[in-house]
């Protein structure tokens, strides 16, 4: 079995109004994976209970085989983060506020922090508060790497960044995986984000998880079916994971398009989908189908 | 090593990858003992995912192209060029030759079948 | 636990400057009282000045929703608990000596060292500023400064519930409840001897502080942030 980064299972949240429902999934050590979904799916609470900032109701949460409540502080020596609200004091300054933060992680590395910090052009004296939020997740981003973290926790890291330093960020996190052993889980609602670093990709909506699968795979093993309402109708449920219509016929999304070109042959345009296409079409209604054998609820 | 990946392109990425290392093997601008980049290196630098690199990898160690040597890296197979080229021509052979079965069941003359391949290939190039 | 302290001290460090400042300006003014302010109402505000310090390191850490950062470095929770009470009688201690200090060394000042620096007076400044946190510590810990307002608010509340209810009754029973408690330290004070009941104090005061960080611990470990 390979070593897990990050392994949830049966993790439950309940908010008014909202519920994690049940959450499990794997980042196997050395991969990234990217956490997609609307607004408001659930992405930033699954990333505060793996951080221990708020309480899950039931289920289990390992970081690195720790245990994220019994061993909440061996688990979060190994984790750089970075918030989409980072959570700074801000009159204070960045040199400071790394004075204070530093000495926690055993393995802080100064010159690393040094160079970072030039690099991103970050002002060490000005306070927080004088700093863009792209500056502000510069600052987070300094302070994540430069504990030799086994894995970066990073929610909407990209957001308020500009589309050229984004791209930056993106590279520069694939990077870091060159140095085996470093894993990433970032949450995102830009689905570009995923197409340039990405080696899972979960998708999440309303609280549920709808999938967790390798880029690889839903690149090269999905697919979109478009054509005719009819002819596309046409397509085994089995490997119907979601539609929409359009003015000009149907679009499904298959998770074998091979299969469905096979089945459908001429009658009907099959192409790759994009990440948009899966996160815009994926249905929940057949995940049962998708749960391995054992694992099935009934309701 | 130069490889270039098209995302119009239908085929999968780890398959180009795979044929075209493969092809810079056989043309002899990998010579053997070359080190590869790391699956890690690859992907990151190709902006894909290290699970298609790794396919890629897998798939050219399989058809023994190269060879990698755990905590070193990854190299091109000590494999005869010469032996390689000749493999590669048995390749072209077979596929002739059963064109040329085909060719003789449909009665297709020796210059009707000349003059096809040259228009391939011209139309190839 | 050193680190949290320090975090704290760094992030709050000119707030808290900026408060001892102004505490001591107020306590130079009130040591230097023409009639001379009385030892023991000196001790008494001095101590509640100082329960200041760790209620502007709560208020500044909710302003900034800051105990996110605090909770997702590699300390566990209980640790931040009990640093933060460490602190809180650190921060404490060196007021009230500083307020003591001030006092005495204020060419204005009435008051003098050998009068201050008695463990009678420096117990009593002590215990109202252990009193103050020690009930407001668990709330701000599971509201944050919406606890302190909390406690404030409903404590207000209820003085001026009771202080109706008395009125309206026309009893007597406020002055009743005070002076028995006043009659039960005296008896008690009478009993024991100065040392011995100061001993006694100092024993109340660490089962308070224990019971409340025992709170604080339990009501931080479910907080969600």
């Amino acid at each position: 079995m390979t070593e897990q980064a990050l392994h949830l299972s049966g993790v439950r949240k309940t908010f008014k109004g909202f519920t994690l429902n049940g959450v499990s999934f794997s980042l196997p050590k050395g991969y990234v994976m990217g956490l997609v979904g609307p607004n408001g799916a659930g992405k930033t609470t699954i990333i505060k209970l793996i951080m221990n900032l708020i309480a899950p109701e039931a289920g289990e949460i390992r970081i690195l085989g720790l245990d994220s409540r019994k061993q909440e502080a061996e688990a979060r020596a190994q984790i750089g983060f970075v918030y989409d609200v980072m959570p700074f004091y801000a009159d204070v300054s960045l040199r400071d506020t790394k004075r204070a933060m530093a000495p926690f992680y055993r393995k802080w590395n100064e010159s690393l922090f040094q160079e970072l910090a030039s690099t991103f052009d970050l002002p060490l004296k000005k306070k927080v508060k004088k700093l863009s939020q792209g500056m502000r997740t510069k600052f987070a981003l300094a302070l994540a790497l430069s504990h030799e973290a086994e894995l970066l926790i990073l929610d909407e890291p990209t957001t308020g960044l500009d589309p050229v330093f984004r791209r930056e960020l993106l590279h520069g996190l694939s990077g870091l995986l060159q140095d085996e052993g470093k894993s990433v889980l970032f949450s995102t609602h830009i689905t570009s984000d995923l197409e340039r670093i990405a080696d899972y990709v979960t998708f999440i909506r309303d609280g549920s998880i709808l999938l967790t699968e390798t880029r690889e795979e839903l690149r090269e093993v999905w697919g979109l079916v478009r054509g005719d309402e009819s002819s596309v109708s046409a397509l085994d449920s089995k490997l119907w994971r979601g539609s929409r219509r359009t003015p000009h016929g149907m679009d499904v999304l298959t998770s074998d398009a091979s299969a469905a070109r096979r089945a459908l042959g001429d009658t009907v345009v099959v192409e790759r989908a994009s990440f948009e296409d899966i996160v815009v079409l994926l249905e929940d209604a057949l995940l049962d189908d998708a749960l391995p054998d054992g694992e099935v609820h009934h309701a | 090593m130069r490889i270039l990946i098209s995302n119009s392109s239908p085929d999968p990425i780890y398959e180009q990858i795979v044929r075209q290392i493969k092809g810079q093997i056989i043309a002899g601008d990998l010579p053997e003992g070359a080190p590869l980049p790391s699956i890690r290196k690859l992907a990151h630098e190709l902006q894909i995912s290290v699970i298609t690199t790794k396919r890629a990898y897998e798939e050219l160690d399989k058809e023994g192209l190269i060879d990698t040597v755990g905590g070193k890296g990854t190299f091109v197979a000590s494999q005869n060029q010469e032996f390689m080229r000749e493999k590669r021509m048995k390749l072209v052979e077979n596929k002739l030759s059963e064109a040329l079965d085909d060719a003789r069941m449909l009665g297709v003359s020796y210059e009707e079948l000349g003059e096809m391949l040259r228009l391939l290939w011209e139309e190839e190039s | 636990m050193l680190k949290v302290m320090m975090k704290d001290l760094i992030m709050n460090r000119t707030a808290l400057v900026a408060n001892l400042f102004i505490m001591g300006g107020f306590l130079v003014f009130m040591s230097s009282w023409e009639e001379g302010a009385p030892v023991g109402t000196y001790a008494f505000f001095s101590g509640l000045m100082m329960a200041f310090g760790p209620v502007i390191i709560v208020t500044r850490e909710d302003k900034f929703k800051a105990m996110a950062l605090g909770c997702s470095l590699p300390v566990t929770r209980e640790t931040i608990v009990r640093s933060r009470y460490v602190l809180a009688i650190g921060l404490a201690v060196l007021g009230i000596l500083f307020a003591f200090s001030l006092a005495a060394l204020a060419p204005t000042s009435e008051l003098s060292a050998a009068e201050l620096f008695r463990p009678k007076i420096v117990l009593r400044a002590l215990s109202v500023t252990t009193l103050l946190f020690a009930l407001l510590l668990p709330f701000t810990f599971r509201f944050g400064a919406f606890g302190l307002i909390l406690v404030l608010a409903t404590s207000q509340v209820l003085g001026i519930v009771a202080l109706t209810m008395v009125k309206l009754t026309r009893s007597s029973v406020d002055k009743r409840f005070v002076d028995s408690i006043g009659r039960a330290v005296g008896s008690l004070y009478a009993r024991l001897g100065p040392v011995g009941f100061d001993l006694l104090l100092a024993a109340f005061l660490a089962a308070v502080l224990l019971a409340s960080y025992g709170l604080s611990v339990w009501a931080f470990k479910w907080r969600d942030l």
